[in-house]
């Protein structure tokens, strides 16, 4: 109760009794005089003027690292995004009919064999021939 | 309420990269935010640093503040837990004890002490306050500065930190009777 009585945090009826028991209870008041005490030297220990100085470097400081305010992206799940235009620009790779492109290890490629009526456009990354399917789930799982 | 009128202009304002009212803002918590990081770091250079990292957080992540709280409260969040990872990271370099880095016999200028005397005074009330406090966890030290160096209500405390007002009045109860205990160890060393 004490705490509460030396915060301000107690009803006034509440505080009325604190006060009352005060006068008889030299503990009490003891313990009361070293809260004053301790928030005495908190006080004491950080006395800060406001300083137009610090305004000024935080406003540089902001300007140095260049982080300009922007609008977080409201995009829901932007890795979902991603993964879509990536799924798009693979779709617009496959059917662009561009044979026998040779890939470069863990890159992917389209390497088609594919002809009209022929068999199903494949894909190769790493050097290994997936489907589509295959790869397009990588993809999601990376981004 | 017109204070809290314009703040929210402000913080509009600021989210739209608007400096200036930034500016505002930064001049509205710059003391309150330096008083609670010397509080817990005890050291004024290291307050101070602690303080501008402090509003280049808030500035950087405006956009997250949706005004559920207080405008202060989410201030003194983002400062409390910029001086936890400060005294975390000071823990792991074990750099020298809290109370004897050579910037704190430096007076502070922009401290509100105007003679040698009063400036030394200040100073040994921060080396005093490190012994005080040197028993004290993080979370236990935040809730006593809140309340004594930042003024907060329980209430506020207890949204600050994202706890119940019990437990404010727990950890605010154990922390001033460690700081006390300390008190009365120091005195009765000092009387040997």
């Amino acid at each position: 109760m004490l705490d509460e009585y030396r915060d301000r945090e107690l009803s006034p009826a509440e505080a009325s009794s604190v006060r009352e028991h005060l006068k008889d209870c030299a503990e009490c008041t003891e313990a009361l005089a070293g809260r004053e005490y301790l928030a005495g030297v908190i006080t004491e220990a950080a006395q800060i003027r406001p300083s137009e100085e610090f305004v000024q470097r935080v406003s540089l400081l902001i300007e140095e690292t260049g982080k300009g305010y922007r609008q977080p992206l409201q995009w829901p799940m932007p890795a979902m995004a991603l993964a879509l235009a990536a799924s798009a620009f693979i779709m617009v790779g496959l059917f662009s009919s561009t044979p026998n492109e040779i890939s470069q290890p863990g890159l992917i490629s389209t390497t088609f064999e594919y002809e009209q009526g022929g068999p199903m456009p494949v894909m190769e990354r790493d050097g290994v021939i997936d489907n589509h399917d295959q790869v397009l789930g990588s993809l999601l799982e990376e981004s | 309420m017109a204070t809290d009128i314009a703040e929210s202009r402000l913080i509009e304002l600021a989210r739209g990269g608007d400096g200036d009212a930034f500016g505002h803002l930064v001049r509205r918590y710059e003391a309150d935010v330096r008083r609670l990081a010397t509080g817990f770091l005890g050291d004024t250079s290291e307050a101070e640093d602690a303080g501008q990292e402090v509003f280049m957080k808030a500035f950087k992540n405006l956009g997250k503040f949706r005004g559920d709280s207080a405008f202060s409260t989410w201030i003194h969040q983002i400062t409390v837990n910029h001086c936890k990872d400060m005294l975390r990271a000071r823990k792991r370099r074990s750099w020298l004890p809290w109370n004897s880095r050579e910037d704190d016999q430096v007076p502070d200028s922009e401290s509100l002490s105007t003679s040698p005397d009063e400036a030394t005074h200040e100073i040994e009330a921060r080396v005093l306050l490190g012994e005080l406090l040197k028993g004290l966890s993080p979370d236990y030290r935040a809730v006593l500065l809140l309340r004594e160096s930042s003024g907060l209500s329980y209430m506020e405390i207890a949204q600050t930190l994202g706890i119940s007002q019990d437990a404010v009045k727990a950890r605010l109860r154990r922390a001033r009777q460690t700081a006390l205990e300390a008190r009365r160890h120091l005195k009765a060393s000092e009387g040997v």
